[in-house]
C-alpha cells in the first residue's frame, strides 16, 4: 500500500499551468524600496566613523613613529633627567679615552725613546737587521733598552759569507 | 528544505521576486498534488494553487521561522483554501462527482496498467477517508513530511498527529480489502 501511495508522486502540475502561474503572481509582487531604519542608518555611519577612526590612527603611528607615542603616552617617569645621563654617559667614555691615550704615550716613551724618534724606513731597517743577527748568533737577544747593540745590514752579510 | 532557505524567505520578505520565484518552484508541485487528491479536479487544483501562491506572497511577511519549515507553513495555507473550496461548493465530494480527467492523470503518470489499477483503488480509497485522514496520508506517506511538520500544517500535537495517522492507515487498509 505505501509502496502504491508513493507512486502518486508522480502526479505533477501542468507545465503551462505552472508557468503562467508563476509569471501571474511574480508580476503582483509589490516593487518595494526597501529603506533602512533609523538604527539600522546609525550602525552603517558608526561602522564608517570607526573605520575612518582606526585609518587615521593607523597613519598617525605610521607617520610620527615612537615620538608621537611618547608623546601620548600617560606613563612618563619623572625623576628621569635623560639630559643629566647622557652628559654623565659621555663623560665616562672621555676619561677612559683620555686614560688610555696616556698610557699609551707613557709606554711609547719609556720603551723606545731612539727608535720612536727615528723615521719609519729606518726603523724598520733596523728591526730587520737585529732579527737577522739574532738568527746569526751575532747580537744579543730582544734589546729592551735604546743602547742595545745594533748590527747593521753589511755586518750581517758579512758573516753570513764567512 | 530548500539550500539557504532561510535568507531566500529573507529576501522573499523583501520583495525580491527571484527569491519568491524559487519557493514557488521548490514547493508548487508537492502543493499542487496535494490539493489535487484532496479536490480531484484538475482546473480547481490549478485555481487553488494559485491560491495558496497569493495568498503566501501577501502574507509571507507574516511568516516567522520559529522551528518549523515554510513548507509546512504552505500545507496549512493549502488546507485552509481546500476547506474554504469545500464550505463555498458543497460539503464533500463523491466518488461520482470525480472528474475523468483526475483518472487520466494518474494514468498519465502510471505506465503499468496493472499498477495503473492498484493506484486506482487506492486513490478511490484515500477519497472515502475523513478530510484530516486524508491530509495525514497525502503529508506522510506520499510528500515524506515528518510527524513535526505534519503537526504544524494540521495545528496538532505531535502526538495528536501520529494517533491521526496509525488510524487512518488502518481504515484504509480496511476499504482495500477485497
Amino acid at each position: 500500500m505505501m509502496d502504491l501511495l508513493k507512486q502518486l508522486k508522480r502526479i505533477t502540475p501542468d507545465p503551462s499551468f505552472s508557468a503562467r502561474s508563476r509569471i501571474e503572481l511574480l508580476a503582483q509582487m509589490p516593487m518595494r524600496i526597501v529603506r533602512p531604519s533609523i538604527w539600522q542608518l546609525f550602525g552603517e555611519s558608526m561602522a564608517s566613523a570607526g573605520a575612518l577612526a582606526l585609518v587615521g590612527m593607523l597613519l598617525l603611528v605610521a607617520v610620527g613613529g615612537f615620538s608621537a607615542w611618547n608623546f601620548l603616552t600617560p606613563l612618563r617617569i619623572t625623576s628621569l633627567d635623560p639630559a643629566g645621563l647622557t652628559a654623565e654617559a659621555e663623560a665616562i667614555d672621555i676619561q677612559i679615552q683620555l686614560a688610555g691615550v696616556g698610557y699609551a704615550d707613557l709606554q711609547a716613551a719609556e720603551s723606545t725613546p731612539a727608535a720612536a724618534d727615528a723615521p719609519l724606513p729606518e726603523r724598520r731597517q733596523s728591526i730587520a737587521t737585529h732579527k737577522l743577527a739574532e738568527e746569526l748568533g751575532l747580537a744579543e737577544p730582544a734589546p729592551t733598552t735604546t743602547d742595545a747593540h745594533t748590527v747593521t745590514i753589511d755586518e750581517a752579510l758579512d758573516a753570513l759569507a764567512e | 528544505m530548500l539550500d539557504g532557505e532561510k535568507r531566500i524567505i529573507q529576501r522573499a520578505k523583501r520583495g525580491e521576486a527571484s527569491a519568491f520565484g524559487l519557493l514557488y518552484d521548490r514547493y508548487q508541485p508537492q502543493i499542487y498534488r496535494f490539493i489535487f487528491l484532496k479536490v480531484s479536479r484538475r482546473e480547481e487544483a490549478e485555481d487553488l494553487t494559485h491560491q495558496v501562491f497569493l495568498q503566501a506572497l501577501q502574507h509571507i511577511g507574516e511568516y516567522e521561522d520559529v522551528g518549523f519549515p515554510f513548507t509546512s507553513w504552505l500545507y496549512r495555507i493549502a488546507r485552509n483554501e481546500v476547506i474554504d473550496h469545500y464550505r463555498t461548493k458543497r460539503q464533500a465530494i463523491s466518488l461520482d462527482d470525480v472528474a475523468p480527467e483526475y483518472f487520466a492523470t494518474l494514468d498519465r503518470a502510471m505506465e503499468d496498467a496493472e499498477r495503473r489499477m492498484d493506484v486506482r483503488r487506492v486513490t478511490d480509497a484515500l477519497k472515502q477517508l475523513k478530510p484530516e485522514y486524508q491530509d495525514v496520508i497525502i503529508m506522510r506517506f506520499i510528500e515524506d513530511l515528518s510527524p513535526k511538520e505534519i503537526a504544524v500544517a494540521l495545528q496538532k500535537s505531535e502526538g495528536a498527529v501520529k494517533l491521526l495517522q496509525h488510524r487512518a492507515v488502518k481504515q484504509l487498509q480496511q476499504l482495500l480489502k477485497p
